[in-house]
C-alpha cells in the first residue's frame, strides 16, 4: 500500500505542476527552447517512473519493502517543537529560543540523565554563541519587545 | 623545473611560513568541520587575517584553509550526517554508517589518508600538469559539461533498492534546481509569487535537512538511544595505522579517483563537489560488490575523498595559470589575490615564477600539516561520539539551524532546512533514497544552463549538441552505467519469473 500510496502522490504532484508551467511556454517560443522545457521533461520523467512502479507493483514485479521507519507520536513532537522553534526564534531571540528549544526536546525524548540535561543545553548554546556571534559575527535573530533589548548583552 | 620546486619548497618551509600553514590548516579543518560553513565561506572569513601578510604567504595561508577546509567536511559527515561542507556529500553515504556501527576511528583513519593522498596527487598535478591540462579544460563547451553533469546523475542508478525510485529521487532534485529566477529567459519558475523564493533553494539548507534533520526525526521514531549506547565505541575510536595500508590496497580507487578529481578540478566552475559525485559513482560501477555501497563500504569513503582533495589543487591549475577560478573557493582566492596586488594569468607564472613556486611548495608542506593536525583533533571527533544520542540530537539540531541561519543569513534557510527535513525524512520511511536528490539539486543547474546554452550555440541542434566526441563518449558512459543494473537483473532473471525492481 505505501508503494502506491507514494506513486499515487507523484503523479498528482507532476500533474499539478505540469498545468502550472503552461504559461511558461509562451517565453522564449520564437528561440525553440521556453523556461518550461526543462521542468517539463523533468516531471514527464517523474509521471513515467511513478507508472512504471504502480505497473510493476500490480504485475508483482516490485517487492514490498517495509520496516522503513516508524512514524510515532514522539516524532510528530519533535517535527512540532522544531516548527515552534524557528517561529520562537523570532519573537524570544535566538539564545533563549534555543536554550528552551534544547530543554524541551532532551524532555520528549525521555533523557534521564539530570547533570548533562541541564548542562548540555547551556554549554551547546554557548559553544554556537562564542563560534557564530563572537568569531563569525553572524547576525542572529534578536527576538521582540523586552527579548530584543535583553538580545543586546549578548550580541 | 625541478630546481624550482625544490627552491619553492625551500622558501615555504621557513619558520614564519610553517606557522602560516599550520594556522590556515587548523582554521580550515574547524571551518569545514562546523555544518554551513565550508571552505569557500572560511576562505571568505579569513581574508582580513591576510593583509597583513605578504602575498605568498597570503596565497599560502588561503591555500592551507581550502586543503583543511575540504578535509574538515567529512568530519560532520561521519559524526552527525551532515556534510560539514558541499564537497563531502557523497562521504556521508558510506562514512556515517561505518561509524555508526562502531568503526568510526577507522572511518576517521580512511578518510584522513585518502584526504592526504588525494591532496598531495593534486599539488602534483599543479606543479606538473598546469599548462596541459589548463588547455584541455579550455576547449569544454557547454556541450560538454552537460554530458558531464549526465555523468554524474548516472551515479543515482545504484543507489537503494530500486533504481526507478532513485531516478525519481534525482529527478525531483532536478526540480528543485529549477526554482527561482530562469538564468536564460529570466521568467520566475515555481516562485507561486513570493518573493523569497525568487533567487531558489539555497542548496546547503536544503542539503542539511535532508539529511542531518530527517536522520534525528528517523532515529527518534526508532528510539535509537536504547540500543546505541551498547556499541563498543571505546574500541571504536581506535585508530589504527593498519587504515594507511587498507588506503594503499585501494590504489586503483585512488588512481581512478584521482584522476577523476585532477581533470575535474581543472574545469572551471564545476569543483571539488562534483569530482566527488562522479568518483563515487565510477567506484560504485567499478566494484564487484556494489550492494555493499552506502552500507559503510571502504571505497565509498576512499573515492570520494581523494577525489574532492585533489580536485583542491587541480582548482588552483586554471586561476594561477589562466586567471580563471575553478571553483567556488577558488573565486575567492582571485579576490584575496586582486586585493594583494597580484594578477594571477600565463605572466604571474613566468614574472613571479619563484613566488608561484613557493606557493605550491607550501602547499605540499600543508598536506603534511593536514595529516599532523587532523592527527591530534580526531580523537577529541571520535570521542564525542560517545555522548548519549540524545544529547547528540540537540547538537545536531541546533548546528543544523545556526548552519541554515549563517549561509542563507535569515530564518529563510531554517525553514528550508525544516521542510527539507521533513522531506527527507518522509523519503525514508517511504524507502526513497535521499542521495540521488541531493545530486540532483548539486548537478541541475549545471546540466540545465549547459543544455540550453550549447543548445543555442548549435541553433538548436540536437544532433549536433550530442555527437561532439567528448560529450557523445560521456553521454554513452551515463547511458551504459543507468541501463546496467537493467542489463544485469535481465541476464539473471529465470525465464517467466524474475524481479526488475
Amino acid at each position: 500500500m505505501k508503494v502506491i500510496a507514494s506513486e499515487l502522490f507523484f503523479v498528482v504532484f507532476s500533474i499539478l505542476m505540469l498545468a502550472q508551467i503552461q504559461t511558461w511556454d509562451f517565453v522564449g517560443e520564437s528561440k525553440g527552447l521556453s523556461p518550461a522545457a526543462w521542468p517539463k521533461m523533468i516531471l514527464y520523467g517523474i509521471l513515467i517512473f511513478s507508472f512504471y512502479r504502480i505497473f510493476a507493483k500490480k504485475t508483482g514485479k516490485v517487492k514490498e519493502i517495509v520496516n522503513t521507519g516508524n512514524f510515532t507520536l514522539r516524532v510528530l513532537s519533535v517535527i512540532v517543537l522544531i516548527g515552534s522553534y524557528i517561529v520562537g526564534m523570532l519573537y524570544f531571540g535566538f539564545v533563549i529560543s534555543t536554550l528552551l528549544f534544547q530543554w524541551l526536546l532532551l524532555w520528549f525524548v525521555g533523557f534521564k540523565k539530570k547533570v548533562l540535561f541541564v548542562l548540555s543545553p547551556i554549554l551547546v548554546t554557548t559553544v554556537i554563541y562564542l563560534i557564530f556571534v563572537k568569531m563569525m559575527y553572524v547576525p542572529l535573530p534578536r527576538g521582540e519587545g523586552v527579548f530584543r533589548a535583553l538580545s543586546y548583552f549578548f550580541y | 623545473m625541478l630546481d624550482a620546486i625544490f627552491e619553492g619548497l625551500q622558501n615555504a618551509a621557513s619558520l614564519e611560513n610553517l606557522v602560516v600553514i599550520f594556522a590556515g590548516t587548523t582554521a580550515g579543518i574547524i571551518f569545514g568541520a562546523i555544518p554551513g560553513v565550508g571552505p569557500t565561506e572560511g576562505v571568505a572569513l579569513l581574508i582580513p587575517f591576510t593583509y597583513a601578510m605578504s602575498p605568498h604567504q597570503a596565497l599560502i595561508f588561503l591555500a592551507s584553509v581550502y586543503q583543511g577546509g575540504t578535509y574538515g567536511g567529512q568530519v560532520a559527515a561521519f559524526m552527525f550526517r551532515i556534510p560539514g561542507s558541499s564537497e563531502a556529500v557523497c562521504t556521508i553515504f558510506d562514512g556515517y554508517p561505518m561509524a555508526q556501527r562502531g568503526e568510526a576511528g577507522r572511518a576517521f583513519g580512511l578518510g584522513l589518508t585518502s584526504s592526504v593522498f588525494g591532496g598531495m596527487i593534486g599539488v602534483l598535478a599543479l606543479i606538473f600538469l598546469s599548462p596541459m591540462l589548463a588547455g584541455f579544460a579550455l576547449s569544454f563547451s557547454p556541450a560538454e559539461y552537460f554530458a558531464l553533469g549526465v555523468l554524474g546523475l548516472s551515479a543515482i542508478s545504484g543507489i537503494g533498492d530500486s533504481p526507478s525510485k532513485g531516478i525519481t529521487s534525482a529527478l525531483l532534485g532536478l526540480l528543485v534546481a529549477t526554482i527561482g529566477l530562469d538564468p536564460i529567459s529570466g521568467t520566475m519558475r515555481f516562485t507561486f509569487s513570493q518573493s523569497f523564493m525568487v533567487s531558489g533553494i539555497p542548496m546547503v539548507p536544503a542539503l542539511i535537512g535532508l539529511f542531518a534533520a530527517s536522520e534525528v526525526f528517523y532515529n527518534v521514531g526508532e528510539e535509537v538511544w536504547k540500543t546505541r549506547d551498547k556499541f563498543d565505541y571505546k574500541n571504536g575510536t581506535k585508530m589504527s595505522m593498519r587504515v594507511i595500508f587498507e588506503v594503499i590496497g585501494y590504489k586503483w580507487t585512488v588512481v581512478r579517483s584521482a584522476i577523476i578529481g585532477v581533470i575535474v578540478g581543472v574545469l572551471p566552475g564545476v569543483g571539488a563537489t562534483t569530482a566527488g559525485i562522479l568518483s563515487y559513482n565510477m567506484e560504485q560501477r567499478v566494484n564487484r560488490h556494489p550492494e555493499e555501497f552506502g552500507k559503510g563500504k571502504a571505497e565509498g569513503i576512499v573515492a570520494p575523498e581523494v577525489a574532492n582533495n585533489a580536485a583542491v589543487g587541480s582548482a588552483l591549475v586554471p586561476l594561477l595559470s589562466l586567471g580563471i577560478p575553478g571553483s567556488g573557493t577558488t573565486a575567492v582566492m582571485l579576490a584575496a589575490m586582486l586585493i594583494h596586488g597580484l594578477r594571477p594569468g600565463p605572466l604571474l607564472m613566468i614574472q613571479q615564477q619563484e613566488m608561484a613556486y613557493t606557493v605550491f611548495g607550501g602547499m605540499l608542506i600543508g598536506i603534511f600539516a593536514l595529516l599532523i593536525i587532523a592527527f591530534l583533533l580526531l580523537r577529541v571527533f571520535v570521542k564525542s561520539l560517545s555522548l548519549p544520542y540524545q544529547v547528540l540530537s540537540i547538537i545536531i539540531l541546533s548546528f543544523c539551524v545556526i548552519g541554515s541561519l549563517t549561509v542563507a543569513g535569515n530564518i529563510r534557510g531554517v525553514v528550508v532546512m525544516f521542510v527539507f527535513g521533513l522531506v527527507g525524512y518522509s523519503m525514508r520511511l517511504f524507502a526513497y533514497p535521499a542521495a540521488p536528490m541531493l545530486i540532483g539539486i548539486v548537478l541541475g543547474p549545471i546540466m540545465e544552463t549547459s543544455f540550453r546554452r550549447a543548445l543555442l550555440m548549435n541553433d538548436f541542434n540536437y544532433i549536433a549538441v550530442v555527437t561532439r566526441p567528448v560529450t557523445l563518449v560521456c553521454l554513452i558512459l551515463a547511458a551504459g552505467i543507468f541501463l546496467s543494473p537493467y542489463i544485469s537483473k535481465l541476464l539473471k532473471c529465470k525465464p517467466g519469473g524474475g524481479n526488475l525492481e
